[in-house]
């Protein structure tokens, strides 16, 4: 396990070392917040739609962009190079599971983003735009579950694709479409709840929406009681079927990558 | 750099990606796909809301198309060459550029042209075909003109913008995270200016010109209200492209001047 | 006529500093601070139309920021330089059309297509005439032999083909002079020995003027008699193979058999190197007397069953110089 963390702490360093992309970051998100923050007091105004107020959207835009920069999904661009290079093989004899080592790795990143991105430019929409409270503690732990979730999902869906790419070896394919869904289904920009009623069911029964709509439903008290923990507990379904796909899919893999020498 | 030597490198590029068709013709559609998820979210959300600060969805897809559609043309000649200069220069790949007796930034930027635009191309065209004739516009050929020169000039300020990104390898050595905070910048521009308050629209037009790329010529064409330019002043809007793009290829040229003193 | 002229040539680079460990990291969050680093150090020497010179220096010598500066990649810090008449970065483009460039470990082929379409390309690059095409072409085709693979993809070459390939393509616009940065580095003999033969043949046939950079010492023996030395950016040899020999001293080897134990045999300036039974290897330096004086006195004294006398090779000479160098390096730092 301490190896393991090791590899968080290096992720961590190895970030650390570019000061101007700081700065840029903390604009860069600003920007994505601002435009939504905008976007959202053009339609609502004062007033609300459906019951939702324009504080609500702007914490829920806050959250979703705040939350986007966590996500593990960039994980499968990491396999892809070491697949492209070759170094998938000298990963692979390493004494250790290399699923576990691009989840730490991964989580290294995010815990990097926390602190440097994450967590000041929280204060900076607050000061600027103003953020609700979480709507009662049992939402609150509710949606630090629920960011556990996404992380995890996004992780196994970035897996998922390159692991896909043995395969295919069109990674820049497998991602732009994944991307494409995520931008859709994960409910990020436009919340489910004003989808359409055809697509809102579409989106539900897909496992993109953990990415972004459930934890900041969750945190708005949009979602309570045995429907949020119903949903919490769907996820974890999510979380199990993807295990089981990418453990198949990766002794496959593996196999193949034995086989076929690299 | 002459328009033989283009015409050859034209016909090499496409000769290496039809080595790997399957692949081309895959990310392509994958792109397509990507993109399609951007104009549905964006539909979906007229779909609740019916219009965005007056704008109707195919009025803003028609704003949105302009966009892509400029960006591709803009970006086949820039956005990877761009983004790979930073190793090339650290690797000193590039410096095999400087030994030709060609002008370095017309036979790097030609040399990189990124036939993969293609599938922006589709996308951003059809919705456009699409938007004009949902909107059942009154055209006259002078609008056409209006359409292809503001596109063209579209274009060559995202080419610009990213040339300038580019060059900053040169001095600064890392420019990604300057280019994401250019594609964050740039989704300013995918919904009407007057969304926004007046400090952006001031920032978008004459600090970083991002509204010239599609709003203004949008609005131009669809008669809508544009705030801060006043209407006789919209038929020079597809020429701030032309001075925006040379203006970055100095920029280019002299800090890669610049590199040849300092050296890699 | 000099065809390069090199006065005074001084190159000094910035180089970041960045903070190791983590504190490290913060803090070049914070700062930034530089060294400056002299690669090339007042160098000059001039080289005439047909030559063909070998710059040679240990890592880090400063060769290949040599290189760069003549062909105007690079401006010098300070200095003079003219390369075919002209200030190399000022007329980069114009000279281009008149040099060729090799770079060892820097490709200039299409990866993904056959040879034959660089090719083509560069014919388009340098506006190239299709006769002069054609004769460049079928020259380099039948001294390099490229017949075999010039369709081939060039990721399918193997080091060796592509570097004749590399090679046959920097001499197509009929350059005056040619720059060859490790032109044979990861070579096998066999594809060593024929650019050399190559190289040999275009700098005495074509007047094409040769000047490479090299850590095999053979490039030079076989291709240029001329060589320039350089260690820590500055130049510390310029003249003929011959010249440096005499300069370092005339060292020769030499392998004695005998016959019987002969003891130790005392003589001026000969030292024993190495000892496998009765044969012994001496290493003798000049002095008062001639190898061949030595060997007879020796025979005289000794039962000598065969003698063998070998002038050292150039590559151990070299070798030498630079533990010289070395040396004189330490010495002059313990003075300062």
């Amino acid at each position: 396990m301490i190896t393991y963390f090791m590899f968080s702490v290096k992720a961590f360093t190895n970030q650390l070392a570019y000061r101007a992309e700081v700065w840029l970051r903390l604009l860069g998100n600003f920007v994505t917040i601002l435009i939504q923050v905008e976007i959202w007091k053009a339609v609502i105004g004062s007033g609300n739609v459906d019951g939702v107020t324009v504080e609500q959207m702007i914490t829920y835009s806050v959250i979703n962009t705040l939350l986007s920069a966590l996500l593990l999904n960039g994980v499968s661009s990491k396999v892809d190079d070491s697949l492209k290079s070759g170094g998938i093989a000298s990963e692979l004899v390493r004494p250790l599971s290399y699923p576990l080592y691009l989840l730490f790795d991964g989580l290294g990143n995010s815990i990097y983003q926390l602190t440097f991105t994450v967590a000041p430019s929280f204060l900076i929409a607050w000061l600027f735009f103003g953020i609700l409270p979480p709507s009662s503690a049992a939402n609150f732990i509710a949606f630090l579950g629920a960011l556990i979730i996404a992380l995890i999902v996004s992780f196994l869906l970035g897996y998922f694709i390159s692991l896909l790419a043995f395969w295919f070896m069109n990674h820049f394919a497998l991602s732009w479409t994944l991307n494409g869904l995520i931008t859709v289904f994960s409910g990020s920009f436009l919340p489910i709840w004003f989808f359409p009623h055809y697509w809102a069911s579409l989106a539900k029964a897909l496992p993109f929406q953990y990415m972004g709509y459930v934890p900041a439903t969750i945190y708005l008290g949009k979602m309570t009681g045995t429907q949020m923990w119903q949903t919490l507990a769907l996820g974890m379904g999510w979380i199990a079927a993807l295990l089981v796909l990418v453990q198949w899919l990766w002794a496959r893999a593996v196999r193949r990558l034995v086989i076929q020498g690299g | 750099m002459t328009i033989q030597l283009f015409g050859k490198l034209v016909r090499l590029l496409m000769k290496e990606r039809m080595a790997y068709r399957a692949d081309f013709i895959l990310s392509a559609f994958a792109q397509i796909i990507s993109y399609a998820g951007d104009y549905i979210v964006i539909w979906l959300f007229i779909e609740q809301f019916h219009n965005l600060a007056g704008w109707t969805w195919p009025e803003i897809a028609f704003l949105y198309s302009i966009g892509l559609f400029s960006y591709a043309i803009g970006a086949s000649f820039s956005f990877v060459q761009m983004r790979e200069l930073e190793g090339q220069v650290k690797q000193g790949t590039f410096e095999t550029i400087l030994i030709k007796p060609v002008n370095p930034y017309f036979y790097f930027v030609s040399r990189g042209f990124n036939l993969a635009y293609i599938a922006h191309i589709a996308i951003s065209g059809s919705v456009l075909i699409w938007a004009m004739i949902k909107l059942g516009l009154q055209w006259t050929w002078l609008d056409y003109v209006y359409l292809i020169l503001a596109l063209i000039g579209g274009a060559l300020i995202q080419a610009g913008l990213l040339t300038a990104i580019g060059a900053m390898s040169f001095i600064w050595v890392r420019t990604g995270f300057l280019f994401s905070l250019f594609f964050r910048l740039k989704d300013f521009i995918s919904y009407p200016l007057p969304i926004f308050g007046s400090f952006v629209q001031l920032l978008l037009t004459v600090g970083v010109p991002l509204a010239f790329i599609n709003f203004y010529p949008a609005a131009f064409l669809l008669s809508k209200e544009a705030l801060l330019i006043p209407q006789w002043a919209m038929w020079a809007v597809p020429a701030v492209g032309p001075v925006c793009y040379w203006i970055s290829y100095r920029f280019w040229m002299y800090s890669a001047n610049k590199y040849q003193g300092a050296g890699g | 006529m000099d065809i390069i002229s090199v006065n005074g040539i001084t190159k000094t680079y910035r180089q970041y500093r960045r903070f190791p460990g983590l504190i490290g990291s913060v803090r070049s969050l914070l700062t930034r601070q530089y060294t400056e680093e002299t690669a090339v150090r007042d160098i000059s020497f001039s080289i005439r139309e047909g030559e063909a010179v070998g710059y040679l220096g240990p890592n880090g010598a400063g060769k290949s920021t040599m290189i760069k500066m003549m062909t105007g990649i690079l401006v010098p810090t300070a200095g003079e330089m003219h390369i075919l008449g002209s200030v190399p970065h000022e007329a980069r483009k114009m000279n281009a059309q008149h040099i060729g460039v090799v770079f060892g470990q820097r490709s200039q082929l299409w990866w993904d297509l056959p040879v034959m379409d660089s090719f083509e390309l560069h014919k388009y690059i340098y506006k190239i005439s299709a006769p002069t095409y054609q004769n460049n072409l079928k020259f380099c085709m039948e001294l390099l032999s490229l017949r075999d693979f010039i369709h081939k993809p060039v990721r399918q070459l193997s080091l060796g083909q592509r570097m004749r390939v590399e090679i046959a393509m920097a001499l197509l616009h009929d350059p005056k002079l040619l720059f060859l940065d490790e032109p044979t580095i990861g070579l096998d003999v066999m594809a060593k020995d024929q650019i050399r033969q190559f190289l040999r043949t275009v700098n005495r046939d074509k007047k094409v003027t040769i000047l490479l950079t090299t850590h095999d010492m053979k490039d030079l023996e076989e291709i240029c008699p001329r060589m320039i030395v350089v260690n820590k950016g500055t130049l510390v040899y310029d003249g003929s193979v011959l010249k440096l020999r005499d300069r370092l001293g005339d060292e020769r080897r030499v392998v004695i058999d005998f016959r019987e134990e002969p003891g130790t045999i005392e003589f001026p300036g000969l030292t024993l190197l190495q000892e496998e039974g009765l044969r012994k290897t001496y290493l003798f330096a000049r002095g008062e007397s001639t190898v061949f004086e030595l060997v007879s006195r020796i025979a005289s004294q000794y039962p000598v069953e065969d003698a063998s006398i070998e002038s050292e090779d150039i590559e151990s000479l070299i070798r030498r110089y630079y533990q010289q160098l070395a040396l004189d390096d330490m010495r002059n730092r313990d003075i300062g």
